[in-house]
């Protein structure tokens, strides 16, 4: 974190995705599920935003609507200045040059029937980088950079560990020299040990490449570990941004106080203090509550939380604008 | 927790699980002993690969084929389960040793009501009328927090969320009072908020009702404040077994130390690096002569590249397959 | 140094060649396909020649199959009708595989209305009974040999294309294929190295499938007098031909028989070798 001006690598306004929900032979829309409803916010180049939230908070759909992995219902996304939406197939595909993913199942995400070799190579052949000497160059490179062999080029996905597929699959997002890397739960489907090695990987290659990183966990230890900025969602709306000290250490809303209680610390002594557990569970984001979307859970709801949304105020903030979408949001002593 | 002269309601001697596939033999459990006294919870922590959830599978001979429980005894109050004829089995299972698993979704069958299946189960278990049955599936189902339990009994598993499935599960597994409740991962399929809500529930359920718990776990943080020891494997062996303060707090093995060094602090400064434990777990087909973490261990010297460390007492309660295990900084 | 080593498959022919039973039916195949072809130079009579002295003779050292009845020898027939028989069979199901899975894929992969149209088409296709439509345009068409595997190649897509269909909608979902748009690949380049590689399968299984179908298929045809026409011999107009007298001179029904399974089987077993060769999780035995 640094104090002077930041560029803004990713504008996000009013961004919305709903789902249709169709029934019938007709296939008629009955309902919509609000994945993501109306998030605003920038990352800043060369910093690392982590995005937590629940299973149904929308968070990963966030992840897949900036890259236009999915085709956002409204709002905008800009990416260095250039409105997504606005940009032709062509350019769009040219683009994603810039913006790459890393996805939460390393055995999902590699192709079995490509090599190694291929699957890194492939967006350098997509794109047109290079000679056919050069881009194995770069394989070669790329992978001895992520802590694999170049013996592993010529190898299938199934003779690697999760871990180190998850390196492979950090090699191809960094083929094309990203400047901007959605990591969609990149490590939580890692054991604990190969967890932290990851982790270091993508710190050291943050630091020596300035990558930008969108790092979406429900694992708030590493967010808080990893992030610079977090942003807390709740059915599809960010109830919660600022940087990771005020988020961690002076959290404003209640779902965010009731999130860091719930995480669960390698300390007996800490374990026995742990208040005990929110009540309730996620709705459905078919049909999200009235009002506040968290006040059936919340511990600080009354009549204004069942009827009216709050809108996203700024309360302070340490070093950065620290931002709450609640009625009663109150700093914590 | 128990005094230590009461005899233990589960006890596991020397289990070996292998199994017998097409690409070789993996040993999947080599030789672990553990008791479990009246009412003690132990966690068995470990990560994938390490044989917590066959040894987990081995106590209730549930080892799906092509592996089999090939040498090693499991006493419930003294008696060899190992030993009964499969209609036995059937009678302890539920009854007096019941599982929940990680995923409960599997564990239901899709196509019957919630109802159904807790009140087939409780018929043919505890003997009961269909009525009778039904009124105690709402009793169970509110003892789990579930709301509006007699709704729910008409309700498909899919219509259940995840946690509130998990919930039944926890339910059916009380229905009969079991001694022992063992828990594969119940929490890890989720959410945070969730997780803690069920933590808390067989916290309580477990002083209520005086069972023994063996919980299954890859995460050493959810059973911090769940359970009385920990035991930690490692390649299909415990590596070390201490009461649960202790190990948090002074780890007598490089490999407990390693992996409660690589969970980043969530109190207090963030640290810029992790401290990974570098390589990967062995591969099980293998056979181990020397210690299997030595590949990976920073403390490793000669000795533990030549001899198979034993697990042996470190003092309190505690014990350590670590030849170096003195040298072990908290 | 290739330019593009784009698909680097090291050793797809060695792992067949691990296949023991897949290696032995090739040898069969390549055998028995290429003394088909070579019929005019080893058949020890001509496929026509009627001998009407020596009709229905069982096996001797003259006829080693023996003869028909019009006394014209089995042997020669059956590796002239392999010509015929193994040239359809292989032809049609190349073919109907072919095009199933191009339709199956489009369907899948695009979705949508075209899903609608084209599968809406696979059902028409099917609702049509395969043998009235056949002996329609059989009557149309010259009973040649290549209209012959196109006919039937063209009704016999259908199972092909809805099992590569369903496949498609789930590979579909993969994370790798998301990945693969992640890094601004199109939709060739998607279906064609990171989908259909995977139904490689089902594909090849529709394929071994259809090479016996479509060698049954022409002997009904044959049978009803609208295949290959005679003299020509097929191995489906001489089992046709020799059904009446079945149990007393079963020389005429199983040779050519034999010959029909023989392929059959060894197509079926090198489509089973195929599917592990291309496989590269296929465990190593």
């Amino acid at each position: 974190m640094t104090d002077t001006p930041e560029r803004v690598l990713v504008q996000v306004r009013d961004l919305k995705k709903h789902f249709p929900i169709r029934r019938g032979v007709l296939r008629r829309q009955v309902g919509a599920v609000q994945a993501v409803d109306g998030l605003t916010f920038d990352i800043h180049e060369g910093e690392t935003l982590g995005l937590v939230g629940e299973s149904g908070s929308g968070k990963s759909t966030t992840g897949r609507a900036l890259l236009r992995l999915v085709r956002p219902t409204a709002g905008s996304v800009a990416f260095d200045g250039d409105e997504l939406s606005s940009l032709g197939a062509e350019a769009l595909r040219a683009r994603r040059r810039e913006m790459q993913m890393i996805f939460q199942d390393p055995y999902a995400s590699l192709n079995p029937r490509m090599t190694i070799g291929a699957i890194v190579r492939e967006p350098l052949d997509i794109h047109e980088i290079g000679d056919a000497a050069g881009r194995d160059r770069r394989v070669d490179e790329l992978l001895e950079r992520v802590g694999l062999s170049r013996a592993a080029r010529d190898r299938y996905p199934h003779e690697f560990s999760g871990g180190q597929r998850q390196r492979i699959g950090i090699a191809r997002a960094l083929s094309t020299e990203p400047r901007f890397i959605v990591a969609d739960e990149a490590i939580s489907a890692l054991d604990v040990s190969i967890q932290a090695q990851i982790v270091n990987l993508l710190q050291d290659l943050a630091d020596e490449l300035g990558l930008t990183y969108l790092f979406i966990a429900h694992d708030l230890t590493m967010v808080r570990h990893i992030s610079d900025r977090v942003a807390v969602m709740y059915l599809g709306r960010i109830v919660e941004l600022g940087t990771r000290d005020d988020v961690f250490e002076r959290p404003l809303h209640p779902y965010t106080r009731a999130l860091l209680d719930a995480v669960p610390i390698p300390d007996p002594t800490a374990e026995a203090r742990r208040p005990p557990a929110l009540g309730g569970e996620v709705p459905s984001p078919a049909d999200p509550p009235s009002g506040c979307r968290f006040h059936p859970r919340c511990p600080l709801a009354t009549d204004l939380c069942r009827t009216k949304d709050p809108h996203t105020r700024e309360a302070g903030g340490t070093a950065r604008p620290h931002r709450v979408a609640c009625h009663h949001a109150t700093q914590p002593e | 927790m128990s005094a230590p002269a009461e005899s233990p309601v589960l006890e596991v001697r020397g289990l070996i699980t292998r199994f017998h596939t097409d690409r070789g033999v993996v040993n999947a459990v080599n030789g672990i002993s553990y008791t479990l006294a009246p009412g003690e919870a132990l966690a068995l922590v470990g990560e994938s690969g390490s044989g917590k959830t066959v040894a987990a599978l081995s106590v209730l001979g549930l080892v799906p084929p092509p592996g089999s429980v090939e040498e090693g005894e499991v006493l419930l109050h003294g008696e060899n389960l190992l030993d009964l004829p499969d209609r036995a089995w059937r009678d302890v299972r539920g009854r007096r040793v019941a599982m929940i698993f990680q995923d409960p979704l599997t564990s239901l069958n899709p196509v019957l009501t919630v109802g159904r299946q807790m009140t087939e189960m409780l018929r043919h278990h505890l003997d009961l009328g269909r009525d009778a049955a039904e009124r105690r599936s709402v009793e169970l189902l509110e003892r789990v927090g579930i709301p509006d339990a007699a709704r729910r009994l008409r309700d498909y598993p899919h219509q259940l969320s995840g946690g509130q499935r998990q919930r039944v599960m926890i339910a059916m597994a009380l229905s009969c009072e079991p001694d022992v409740l063992i828990a594969d991962e119940p929490t890890t399929a989720l959410d945070v908020t969730v997780q803690a809500q069920i933590v808390d529930l067989v916290k309580e359920l477990r002083a209520d009702l005086g069972m023994a718990v063996l919980w299954i776990t890859h995460d050493l943080a959810v059973v911090a404040g769940l359970v009385d020891r920990v035991a930690v494997m490692y390649a299909g062996r415990i590596v070390e077994i201490a009461p649960v303060a202790r190990l948090y707090a002074s780890p007598r093995h490089p490999y407990t130390r390693g992996l409660l060094r690589s969970m980043p602090a969530f109190r207090g400064s963030t640290g810029s690096r992790l401290e990974s434990i570098e390589g990967a777990p062995p591969d099980l087909t293998l056979t181990f002569a020397s210690c299997p973490f030595a590949p990976r261990c920073p403390l490793a010297e000669d000795r533990c590249h030549e001899e198979l460390p034993p697990l042996q007492s470190t003092g309190a309660g505690s014990a350590s397959a670590c030849w170096r295990w003195g040298s072990v900084e908290p | 140094m290739s330019e593009r080593t784009v698909v680097p498959r090291p050793g797809v022919w060695l792992r067949l060649r691990r296949h023991r039973l897949a290696v032995l039916s090739l040898g069969i195949f390549a055998l028995l396909t290429v003394a088909c072809l070579a019929a005019p130079l080893i058949a020890p009579y001509e496929f026509d020649t009627i001998d009407l002295a020596s009709v229905r003779e069982p096996p001797s050292s003259a006829h080693w199959m023996g003869t028909d009845d019009l006394g014209r020898d089995l042997m020669t027939r059956v590796l002239y009708g392999g010509r015929v028989s193994i040239l359809i069979g292989v032809l049609a199901a190349v073919l109907g595989t072919g095009l199933g899975a191009l339709i199956g894929s489009l369907a899948g992969y695009f979705g949508g209305r075209l899903e609608s149209v084209l599968m809406r088409l696979t059902d028409i296709a099917f609702a049509i009974p395969t043998l009235p439509l056949l002996i329609v345009l059989a009557s149309y068409t010259q009973a040649a040999i290549l209209s012959m595997a196109l006919i039937i190649g063209f009704l016999s897509w259908m199972t092909t294309a809805r099992v590569v269909r369903g496949e498609v909608l789930s590979l579909k979902q993969m994370t790798y294929v998301e990945a693969a748009r992640s890094i601004g690949a199109g939709h060739g380049r998607i279906i064609g190295r990171h989908i259909l590689p995977n139904v490689v399968g089902p594909i090849v299984v529709g394929a071994t499938l259809a090479v016996g179908n479509a060698i049954i298929l022409e002997s009904s045809l044959s049978f009803l007098g609208l295949g290959v026409q005679p003299p020509v011999p097929t191995w489906g107009n001489m089992l046709m031909d020799a059904q009446a007298t079945m149990a007393t001179k079963p020389w005429l029904t199983v040779f050519p028989g034999f010959a029909i399974l023989l392929v059959v089987l060894a197509v079926n077993f090198i489509g089973d070798g195929l599917q592990d060769a291309l496989d590269p999780t296929a465990r190593e035995s």
